[in-house]
């Protein structure tokens, strides 16, 4: 690897952008969806090299006032790497729907070419010897990596300090994930991916007004990626739209003998349902009682996505969540800091200082550190019981809607990721955010809903979603940059 | 100090003697710190042990498996007893 290809965010800064000015008509295609880009660069009607211009063009503007990057690559790498695809597409070799694709990955994926800081001192400097099975598929695909997008220090929290939220640049993200929603939404990129351990796609996702799927536990390989939590971490797409999730998922899913939690079943293809429609589907939600904290924004947008699918020709019904669901929120926050400090041994025996001065990290896996064996492993029983009565919850219907929830772009403080999200990482069953509004605040910040659906129903989901997003036109709107 | 046997609120004190014995260092606040942040977990799991729960439940090994696995794939629509309209084709 050259050290050409190993430029920092500042040394691209220093090459590439003079001056933050206005926007250029070549940034106009990086507004493009994947699905978009890609029909277009398929039909011969587009090249990669314009889209990878676009998209440069729109990072060099707008990049210092979201600051959704960690680490770019090199932007000539970049090019070059566009025009070998568009090369291939000239040979009539077109790999699919993310040959010639700008992407970025969160901070914590590891690859060769760049470094992999997961934010924090401990590894400012580490350059991984191999790329994390997510990058490899990505590339294998024919995407093109542009950059490891921003994330709080180890993924812990529900902010992304250092990122702006592009609605509005005086607040955050959400996190963890929250460079990549960032990027995503300000069309810096075309897609990205994240990791959600307790939320962490889909609450930067529902903040920054775009999709974010969490697929089913196993589904997506880890390996490679920093953890926080190895059996409730999971990785997935965050994209402007369903489809693109469906096709960013299609590239990165699938059996991985490298990641112990894996799963070695079939991948569908994700995008074949999407347009089944939902007539006569049954959509569980959660009973009044469970949402008495949601914010009423959150709900009247809730109760406005539950007429639409009516009138889809769902039926909606409310189903309580399971009697464990209580005892599943504790069991979430058990395990999580107890994996995290099994992880996090082999760097808690050096000196404090390491972690940085800032650190919060540390205290909180030193805490988790000091958690039972006996209590740790009592909490996977429960999260056994958990999972099979929700697989009961699921059995009169085809998937189970919430509303979003605001832990998003408050500056006041994150409150932790609700029991309605954590509870799909405890559980591993895929759950999906799209755009459903804007809250009443000035400027407007978008607001989310979430679709649910059985392990390795992943298509279910996506139709669920794709139908509602396009009975409606809320991921058509972009942040006034 | 003991709120009930199986809840020990542990003191800062003791949080160093834990963490020494783990071969953990700590800075300059940090053992009260911890024992704080460790008391929240303390009630999370009081919350846990008091879920009944068969003792010989063994943890799951494997989260998830796919419906197909115990049973034949059912298109949705169909989760409601009844006729259900098919989704068409795929």
């Amino acid at each position: 690897v050259s050290e050409a290809q190993r430029l920092s965010r500042r040394d691209f800064f220093r090459r590439w952008i003079p001056a933050v000015g206005e926007p250029s008509p070549e940034e106009e295609l990086a507004a493009l969806t994947i699905a978009e880009a890609g029909r277009r660069m398929a039909a011969r009607d587009l090249s990669p090299v314009e889209v990878m211009r676009a998209v440069l063009a729109r990072i060099q503007r707008l990049e210092p006032k979201i600051g959704a990057f960690v680490t770019l690559a090199d932007p000539e790498r970049c090019l070059d790497l566009a025009r070998e695809a568009e090369a291939e597409m000239g040979e009539g070799r077109y790999r699919g729907k993310l040959h010639g694709i700008p992407v970025a990955v969160k901070d914590t994926h590891y690859t060769r070419t760049l470094a992999t800081t997961a934010r924090s001192p401990l590894l400012a400097s580490f350059v991984p010897a191999l790329d994390a099975t997510v990058v490899t598929r990505l590339e294998q695909a024919g995407a093109i990596l542009v950059g490891k997008t921003n994330l709080p220090e180890w993924s812990f929290g529900g902010a992304t300090p250092g990122t702006h939220n592009p609605w509005d640049v005086t607040r955050d993200p959400g996190g963890s994930s929250g460079g990549s929603a960032a990027a995503v939404a300000a069309d810096l990129i075309l897609g990205s991916t994240g990791g959600d351990t307790s939320g962490s796609i889909r609450s930067p996702a529902m903040a920054c007004g775009v999709v974010g799927f969490k697929p089913t536990f196993g589904r997506v390989s880890c390996h490679g990626v920093v953890p926080i939590s190895w059996t409730l971490d999971h990785v997935g797409p965050i994209t402007k739209c369903v489809e693109d999730a469906a096709a960013l998922l299609g590239g990165i899913a699938g059996y991985d003998p490298r990641d112990p939690n894996s799963a070695p079943y079939p991948v569908p293809v994700f995008t074949a349902r999407l347009r089944s429609g939902i007539k006569g589907w049954a959509i569980g939600i959660p009973p009044e009682g469970v949402l008495a904290t949601y914010a009423a924004d959150a709900l009247r947008a809730f109760q406005q996505a539950l007429t639409v699918l009516r009138e889809l020709g769902a039926t909606v019904r409310e189903v309580p969540p399971p009697a464990t669901f209580s005892a599943a929120q504790a069991c979430q926050r058990v395990i999580r800091i107890a994996e995290a400090a099994a992880y996090h041994r082999q760097y808690l025996t050096l000196p404090a200082e390491r972690y940085g001065a800032g650190s919060t990290v540390r205290r909180q896996v030193v805490a988790g550190s000091l958690i039972p064996v006996p209590a740790y492993q009592r909490a996977q029983q429960v999260r056994g019981v958990f999972i099979r009565q929700l697989q009961q919850t699921f059995a009169g219907i085809d998937v189970y809607m919430t509303p979003g929830w605001r832990t998003i772009a408050d500056p006041t403080g994150f409150p932790s990721s609700p029991a309605l999200s954590a509870m799909f990482n405890l559980s591993g069953f895929p759950a999906i955010v799209v755009p459903a509004g804007f809250t009443a605040d000035e400027p407007p910040l978008p607001i989310g809903i979430q679709v649910a659906g059985r392990p390795f129903e992943e298509d279910v989901v996506l139709a669920a979603a794709y139908a509602y997003e396009q009975a409606t036109e809320w991921h058509t709107r972009k942040p006034p940059l | 100090v003991a709120r009930e046997p199986a809840h020990i609120v542990i003191s800062g004190a003791l949080v160093s003697e834990l963490c020494a014995l783990q071969g953990i260092p700590l800075a300059d606040g940090d053992a009260e710190a911890v024992a704080a942040i460790y008391a929240e977990y303390v009630d999370l799991i009081a919350a846990i042990e008091a879920t009944e729960l068969e003792p010989e439940t063994a943890p799951p090994l494997r989260l998830v498996v796919p419906r197909f696995l115990d049973s034949p794939p059912q298109p949705p629509g169909n989760a409601l007893p009844g006729p259900r309209p098919s989704p068409g084709p795929q």
